[in-house]
């Protein structure tokens, strides 16, 4: 088992090697001088120089990647020139917004999710089964941005129960969090509802069954402890949806997370911003899914040997 | 003992219960509605979805009694026309879409799973790492770089889609070529070719319909959602995306200018997807949705 | 040659000699008529179609017959646990004796508390798959003491001592280590043993076995049949024991049933089936199984024909189309079970002798 966990870590540094590699060889490859992109338009020839120095531009490819590696561990990824201020604090500044709007989305989605799909496997084919199902495909079909702003036309315009934008409060996260969590509401009740099923058809539940139980002790116990393993899978997707997601709610919502921050970068062409962000992305999930591996160890007894 | 007459009427009773299910009767006549717009909209309106008109800005809909069916938008222009031209390019780059990261991936998965070992290794540890990556986030840094435009975003989508197929190709070949079936063949002396042809993509086509009917959903809804961004379809041609993106200034006034649009693409999606889970339903009957 | 009043009314019913003269009861469940259908949608699948057998107390019942004859839908249909959207069970009944009470359990909820209290601890049933039958992400100790504790009031660690003990019973080796071992971790000998502790771990009055050595290799499948046997004696159960396989009917049953697309064919004693088997399916069974006393130029014969597909179960007797014998009558009429020696019974137009 400890050889598992090893070669799983192994992996996720070989993967984020990949991608740094990717990285550098994208900006490089990109057309026009690298650190003048790295640069705002107003600087002088003299700081575009300082930093072709700085980058090793002049050196061969394997030192300056080295270089390239030693400022990634260090977190020193250049200025943003729209912020005028380190990348990594800019980072740090934004994300932990996005992670409390993710964070209580997916929250939301589990709560609701969940037990969604559950009762949609047990009474399969009935009438529960087709309204929730049928509420997890609108979920998956709508727009996220027109779901914003259907919510803010009919709670925040008409009734005036929510604010339309910005944070501060917990009512400016009401609205957010709900168009955030549609999609991965309905791709998690989906989900546990087909996982549910495999698991309701296995014999091992016709035996706790032939056993005596009751059966929501067999749904419970013994279906629910199984589930959890494509539960945990399902939650490691949608971390990478969620971040998709905010992307477009923090724009219709004046939410000042990395979404938003994103967007800003790439309309600016703030490349030390949008180059570091990827990085970052890259980074949170690939943690996640290694995370999620190791879950699995946990959950399912016959990988620990 | 089976005849041909008992299997073509086989193929008849299949045919026949697909076209009862009520999922895919409902979406299926939604698209076909939809493609109907897309291709007579000229005929269909008679107003031209570039003309501005600042006179005529922001009207509110006026149904059958006026001019413009669904009100104009802040540029004067015709709601209804716009969104029936939005139709056209939604559904055309979502087509084209699909083809091209369908070609890619199937092409690629049926590779990785004839010929396994050092080509199936590369391609799927590639797959992974950017199956991981959240699309968005990918298309808009890639996007970035290379401009807005058409071809542009056709072919970021398609990159960043090829690899839901690969993975379904890869894994069904691997279960086929282990499979008795392909050994006779073999044996027997099938070139390759006919082998790929014949033999392992005539049992895939059904797995990859149903694939491609869900990814032709969530790449109108990509789409959609990368020209509301700005970072889509440029602003010169209407798109349902870029329409709602307009309107947003607007939403206490003119509701109508969101709103229209943004319904467009829930239930152009919403067909689709009703579609796509009804020949699921038909195809994997255990398990339904 | 004696023919009971039900039977001339043409139900029939079975009902043991030692019954008939008024002695005592031994019999523990009485199966009568029982039908049990499934709805699907290429039609009605008529799985037992009029079954009715009885198990006797501390006896060993065969049931015989290929697959999709309906042995294991009559066994699940005496557990209760038929799944009821396509299933049903139409009519029929399932008399439970206990001490001087008898209670139909088809009258009872199959997820009531009733059902319940006897699904597990009067009726335990094992199957074919020790691996998939075991829930993968517990231990096998967890899923037996779950099976003492629902049923029985004793402590935390009363209860593991009990599985131990049973594992123990069941000759697995090192039972306290073992009882914290999971499914996978056991071999597919050791994992049936484990379900058999489990089953038995309530001392039922009946232990049901579905193809519960199919899985397994022949000389495993030999130590799990004598466990079986020593099990029966030492705790007093019957067994109602399901199986194609005719050699290991030979081996565990006292009496034997014949079944062939949901209706009984023959019942017998295991001796008298053996030395003198009356219906044509039977014989044909017996036939197409290779013998060490065959010489090597005799075929073995196979039953001529397929079983048909379940929801086009012929109008007549079930066998007409495959029989050797057949005649005009076997394709109009279904033939009753007549008893045609002492205890033999056979459903067969050909032995009109009763």
């Amino acid at each position: 088992m400890t050889l598992y966990i090893l070669k799983r870590l192994g992996q996720a540094l070989v993967a984020m090697f990949v991608v740094a590699l990717a990285v550098f060889l994208l900006i490089r490859w990109a057309p026009g001088d690298p650190a003048r992109l790295m640069l705002p338009e107003t600087a002088s020839k003299e700081e575009v120089e300082a930093l072709r120095v700085r980058l090793g531009l002049d050196r061969p490819l394997p030192v300056q990647f080295g270089w390239f590696l030693k400022d990634l561990v260090n977190l020193d990824l250049g200025t943003s020139f729209f912020y005028n201020r380190p990348v990594a604090e800019i980072i740090g500044l934004h994300f932990p917004r996005t992670a409390l709007l993710g964070g209580v989305s997916l929250v939301l989605s589990l709560v609701i999710g969940i037990p969604l799909g559950i009762i949609a496997a047990v009474k399969e084919g009935r009438l529960a089964d087709f309204v929730a199902m049928g509420f997890a495909v609108i979920g998956q079909s709508v727009p996220i941005f027109w779901l914003g702003f259907m919510l803010v036309l009919v709670f925040s315009i008409k009734f005036h129960w929510f604010p339309t934008s910005g944070t501060g409060t917990w009512q400016h996260l009401v609205l957010p969090a709900t168009t955030l969590s549609a999609f991965t509401m309905a791709l998690i009740s989906r989900l546990v509802r087909s996982g549910m099923l495999d698991i309701l058809g296995e014999d091992y539940i016709r035996t706790a069954r032939a056993k005596g139980l009751s059966e929501a002790l067999v749904i419970l116990r013994h279906g629910f402890r199984n589930l959890m393993i494509p539960v945990v899978t399902v939650v490691g997707m949608s971390v990478g949806v969620l971040l998709a997601g905010s992307v477009v709610t923090e724009a219709v919502f004046a939410w000042p997370g990395v979404g938003l921050m994103i967007m800003t970068a790439v309309s600016a062409r703030d490349y030390p911003l949008i180059q570091a962000f990827t990085l970052f992305v890259a980074f949170v999930v690939i943690c996640v899914n290694l995370i999620v591996d190791l879950l699995y160890v946990y959950l399912d007894p016959r990988i620990r040997l | 003992m089976l005849d041909n007459r008992k299997v073509i009427s086989e193929r008849k009773k299949k045919i026949q219960r697909i076209l009862r299910n009520p999922r895919i009767v409902w979406g299926g006549l939604v698209i076909v509605v939809l493609l109907f717009g897309a291709v007579f909209a000229p005929y269909l309106s008679s107003k031209d979805p570039l003309k501005q008109n600042l006179l005529s800005r922001l009207m509110a809909p006026q149904g059958f009694s006026g001019p413009h069916l669904l009100g104009t938008d802040s540029l004067g222009r015709d709601i209804f026309s716009r969104i029936l031209y939005g139709a056209r390019i939604s559904l055309t780059v979502g087509f084209l879409t699909v083809i091209i990261s369908g070609v890619i991936g199937v092409m690629l998965g049926l590779f990785a799973g004839y010929y396994k070992g050092k080509t199936d290794s590369i391609l799927s540890r590639a797959a992974d790492i950017q199956l991981s990556i959240p699309v968005i986030i990918m298309a808009i840094v890639l996007l970035a770089m290379v401009g807005p435009s058409v071809f542009n975003i056709i072919m970021v989508m398609a990159i960043s889609r090829w690899m839901l197929y690969f993975r379904l190709v890869r894994s069904l070949v691997f279960s086929l070529m282990a499979s008795p079936m392909i050994d006779a063949a073999r044996v027997i002396g099938v070139s390759r070719r006919r082998l790929f042809v014949k033999h392992l993509l005539a049992n895939l086509w059904t797995p990859i319909i149903v694939v491609t009917t869900q990814q032709m959903a969530q790449i109108i809804l990509l789409e959609a959602t990368l020209s509301f961004l700005g970072v889509g379809i440029p602003p010169s041609v209407p798109s349902w995306g870029m329409m709602v993106s307009q309107g947003r200034n607007y939403i206490e006034t003119a509701w109508w200018v969101i709103t229209f649009p943004g319904l467009a693409i829930f239930v152009a999606t919403l067909a689709i997807n009703f579609v796509g889970d009804g020949l699921r339903d038909f195809l994997d009957p255990r398990r339904r949705f | 040659m004696s023919a009971t009043v039900l039977e001339i009314f043409s139900i029939p019913v079975a009902v043991s000699e030692a019954e008939k003269k008024g002695f005592i009861r031994l019999s523990l469940i009485e199966v009568i008529d029982l039908k049990t259908c499934f709805h699907t949608e290429d039609g009605v699948v008529r799985a037992v179609d009029g079954v009715s057998f009885t198990i006797e107390k501390e006896k060993t019942l065969g049931v015989v017959g290929e697959s999709g004859c309906g042995k294991s839908v009559a066994a699940l249909s005496i557990m209760g646990l038929i799944p009821s959207p396509p299933g049903r069970i139409e009519s029929g009944q399932i008399l439970y004796h206990e001490n001087r009470d008898c209670i139909d359990l088809l009258t009872l909820d199959p997820k009531g508390r009733d059902m319940r209290s006897i699904r597990g601890r009067k009726i335990a049933m094992i199957f074919q798959e020790p691996m998939t039958s075991l829930n993968p992400v517990f231990t096998i100790g967890k899923q037996i003491i779950e099976a003492i504790v629902i049923h029985q009031r004793l402590s935390k660690k009363e209860a593991r001592g009990k599985a131990i003990d049973m594992l123990q019973a069941v000759g697995i080796p090192s039972p306290g280590e073992r009882i914290d071992d999971y499914p996978h971790q056991l071999s597919g000998g050791m994992r049936q043993r484990a379900m058999i502790a489990m089953a038995l771990s309530c001392h039922p009055s009946l232990l049901i076995a579905d193809e519960p050595t199919t899985a397994l290799d022949v000389t495993i499948q030999a130590q799990v049949l004598d466990l079986m046997n020593d099990l029966r004696a030492q705790f007093k159960a019957a067994i109602l024991f399901i199986t194609h396989d005719l050699g290991v009917i030979a081996q565990m049953a006292d009496e034997v049933t014949v079944m062939y697309l949901g209706r009984i064919v023959e019942h017998a004693s295991v001796t008298e089936i053996f030395d003198h088997p009356r219906h044509p399916y039977t014989l044909g069974l017996m036939k197409s199984i290779p013998s060490l006393t065959m010489s090597k130029r005799e075929r073995l014969i196979p039953i001529q024909g397929v079983v048909p597909e379940l929801w086009e179960i012929p109008r007549g007797c079930g066998f007409e189309p495959r029989c050797p014998h057949a005649m005009k009558l076997c394709r109009e009429q279904s033939p009753l079970l007549k008893e045609v020696a002492p205890l033999h019974r056979v459903a067969c137009w050909l032995d009109s002798s009763g």
